[in-house]
């Protein structure tokens, strides 16, 4: 499951708000979480969902001006890209459409190179 | 006699020629603008130091 | 030229080189003094280099090299000055000068990069950049060492250019240009491997922000070493705040006492804490005396002094500052009886707000020489001014806790500009009620996310106060952005145009000085 697509199981017992709010907090895959146990399980965590869904390669995007963001895109794209092997993509997008053409040729590069690899035959 | 003259003579003779020295460099900048010689070359100095990668620690990830 | 301020002009002495032509002639008395501070500078720095340890860290870190130009930072803190202002900056940076060697000498001798001594390395904690050390009061046996002070904002007080590396290395590991660049350059350190490696473990604080915070975890990967975050509150000023901080304090004790087997030590920390009030009451006391019309304390002289003794981030003993503090008041009523003044005539009173990028910019000197724009206090040094327990009791320590739970919430630069909206913003109007202010130099730094969200608020405001506002840009340790003349163009052009006036020294409007360090 996504994260914030998880369902919300209540019991019987606590006040529902107090189980909504720890849900939101312990579900959350945002950076801003940020200890060490935390980090790293959510790179455990994409790399299980990259393999789940047979992704070919990972995109990793933050919207500019975010101070959490920054942090964890560069060291998520190290991670994954030396410990679990992932073609990765990292890219810093901002707010403004106008830049789409940018993002457009950026992804089409990366889709070509994931593609010359496989013609290749080169391991992921 | 003359010993016991000379040697404080010598002595302070370099201590105040020392003494204005050192306000020459003080007054006109000179130490500044030695480090300011100096530094392009010590600068490479650090080029060439051996520097370990930076990776992520294997137990955590 | 001579014994008078504005005597020379001091513009001319940049010939757009990394230094200054020559030294200030400031009549007889005064330069005898200001010589032999040099003197008792040099020998500081040659004290420090006849240890071999020493030796081996300046040859093995980049940043060491910029530690020579010391003397030129203290010529800029000190560029204009006269009579008491000079002595009592010249108090303040000499013991900078003198604490910085102290500190690095000990940081080397424990210094795992150059062979340092393991034993030794095992009674540090490896401290987080701007983060309070009030907590290794508990621990005197162990030392709390700052380590990316010296190679990030300690190296950019003396050298524009000495982040600028740093910056860049990081910004090649994939932070955006957008982030502070303070959390870069620190970051930058350690993917050069340009940092000291001391400490049995380290202790992390969320400052200053969530981008210095951020980067402690990629930083650990350097470290290697067992690390606990002191995740302080934000928003200061409610108690509940304050009791989610005491429990993230206990928990740092904790974590210390375990990794290192000392125990907290009660007697120690109130010793210290009892220093740490009078040295509180004594700022008080400059507080009062800046409110007059003969303010002795200025922003230019005491600044980066106040940083450092209230965050104790150079590890000195408290009664090292209670001496330096004893002879800065001293001085300052010597000059309030003279009805001295800190430039030749203060034309504006101003409150300096924003993070600085003033060291090596020597702005505030400059406000001071060239426009009579007198800092009469400033945003980092409007932190705690509150007077904590100091007795050993038991209801005392239950309170200790909370007091420290106090002073890391109000961590430097974060107190304002992360503490919510009454501390960032109320708080201006007020200050510049109570000390008299006409003016705000508004220091906007670009990457800071907290404070530029205010800007339209602090114009409105200010505004209907009447009170002039000069937004100063810059980035803070990155000079590229925003360099020293733009930040002087700024206020030339707003004294010009706006208030019509004209500099005390014209030389000083622009300088050559884009090369300087």
């Amino acid at each position: 499951m996504f994260p914030g697509r998880t369902p919300i199981e209540l019991k019987d017992g606590e006040d529902v708000l107090t189980q909504i709010c720890r849900h939101y907090v312990m579900e959350c895959q945002c950076p801003r979480y940020m200890d060490n146990p935390r980090i790293a399980a959510r790179k455990e965590y994409l790399n299980a969902i990259a393999n789940e869904y047979h992704a070919d390669g990972v995109i990793v995007q933050q919207m500019n001006f975010c101070n959490f963001w920054p942090y964890e895109r560069a060291g998520m794209h190290r991670i994954l890209t030396e410990e679990y092997g992932w073609p990765v993509l990292s890219v810093d997008r901002p707010y403004v459409v106008g830049s789409s053409g940018q993002m457009r040729t950026r992804i089409q590069a990366f889709v070509e190179s994931i593609e010359i690899k496989k013609i290749q035959g080169g391991k992921r | 006699m003359n010993k016991l003259i000379k040697l404080p003579a010598i002595a302070a003779g370099t201590g105040a020629g020392l003494f204005l020295a050192s306000l020459v460099v003080y007054y006109f900048n000179l130490d500044m603008r030695l480090i300011e010689l100096v530094h392009p070359y010590l600068s490479k100095w650090y080029d060439h130091i051996e520097r370990r990668p930076f990776n992520p620690p294997k137990e955590v990830f | 030229m001579g014994k008078k301020m504005n005597s020379q002009p001091l513009g001319t002495f940049y010939r757009g080189g990394k230094t200054k032509i020559r030294r200030e002639w400031r009549g007889l008395s005064d330069t005898w003094y200001d010589y032999k501070c040099w003197v008792k500078n040099w020998g500081a720095m040659v004290k420090f280099l006849a240890h071999p340890q020493s030796i081996k860290g300046f040859f093995r870190y980049r940043w060491m090299l910029e530690y020579a130009a010391a003397p030129d930072f203290i010529d800029r803190c000190t560029e204009g000055l006269r009579g008491t202002q000079l002595r009592m900056a010249h108090t303040e940076f000499d013991f900078i000068v003198t604490e910085i060697t102290r500190s690095l000498k000990l940081l080397f001798r424990g210094d795992r990069n150059i062979g340092g001594d393991p034993k030794l390395s095992e009674k540090m904690i490896a401290f987080d950049e701007n983060m309070m050390e009030q907590i290794m009061w508990g621990f005197p046996n162990l030392y709390g060492m700052c380590v990316q002070l010296y190679g990030s904002f300690a190296l950019v007080a003396l050298s524009r250019e000495g982040a600028v590396r740093y910056i860049d290395r990081a910004e090649e590991f994939g932070i955006t240009g957008d982030v502070c660049t303070m959390p870069k350059a620190e970051l930058g350190l350690c993917i050069e491997d340009d940092m000291p490696l001391v400490g049995k473990c380290i202790l992390h604080a969320n400052t200053t922000c969530d981008s210095s915070l951020m980067g402690n975890g990629i930083e650990d990967w350097r470290y290697q070493l067992p690390s606990y975050t002191i995740a302080c509150a934000e928003r200061v000023v409610d108690d509940l705040t304050r009791e989610y901080t005491a429990e993230e304090i206990r928990g740092a004790i904790r974590f210390i006492e375990e990794q290192t087997g000392e125990q907290w030590d009660w007697e120690s920390y109130f010793h210290n804490m009892k220093l740490y009030n009078d040295e509180t009451r004594s700022y008080l006391e400059i507080l009062e005396l800046n409110k007059t019309a003969y303010p002795q304390v200025p922003d230019n002289n005491y600044n980066l002094y106040r940083d450092l003794y209230y965050t104790r981030m150079l590890n000195a003993p408290s009664e090292a500052y209670r001496e330096i503090n004893r002879k800065i008041r001293d001085l300052m009523y010597q000059g309030y009886e003279k009805k001295a003044l800190p430039c030749q005539e203060i034309r504006h009173r101003a409150l300096i707000w924003g993070v600085q990028a003033e060291f090596y910019t020597n702005f505030s000197n400059w406000l001071l020489n060239c426009w009579g724009i007198v800092g009469i206090t400033h945003m980092l040094n409007l932190t705690s001014t509150e007077i904590y327990a100091d007795e050993d009791t038991p209801e005392n320590r239950e309170q200790a806790i909370n007091d420290l739970a106090d002073l890391y919430m109000k961590m430097i630069m974060r107190n304002r500009t992360e503490g919510g909206f009454s501390l960032g913003v109320d708080d201006v109007w007020r200050f510049c009620e109570e000390f008299n202010l006409d003016m705000i130099v508004m220091l906007e730094q670009m990457a800071c996310k907290a404070v530029t969200t205010w800007h339209g608020i602090y114009e409105e405001e200010a505004a209907k106060r009447g009170i002039h506002v000069i937004w100063i840009p810059h980035a803070l340790l990155d000079p590229r952005k925003a360099d020293r003349q733009a930040m002087r163009d700024e206020v030339n052009r707003y004294m010009r145009t706006v208030l019509g006036e004209e500099p005390f020294d014209p030389s000083l409007e622009t300088i050559e000085d884009q090369n300087a360090w």
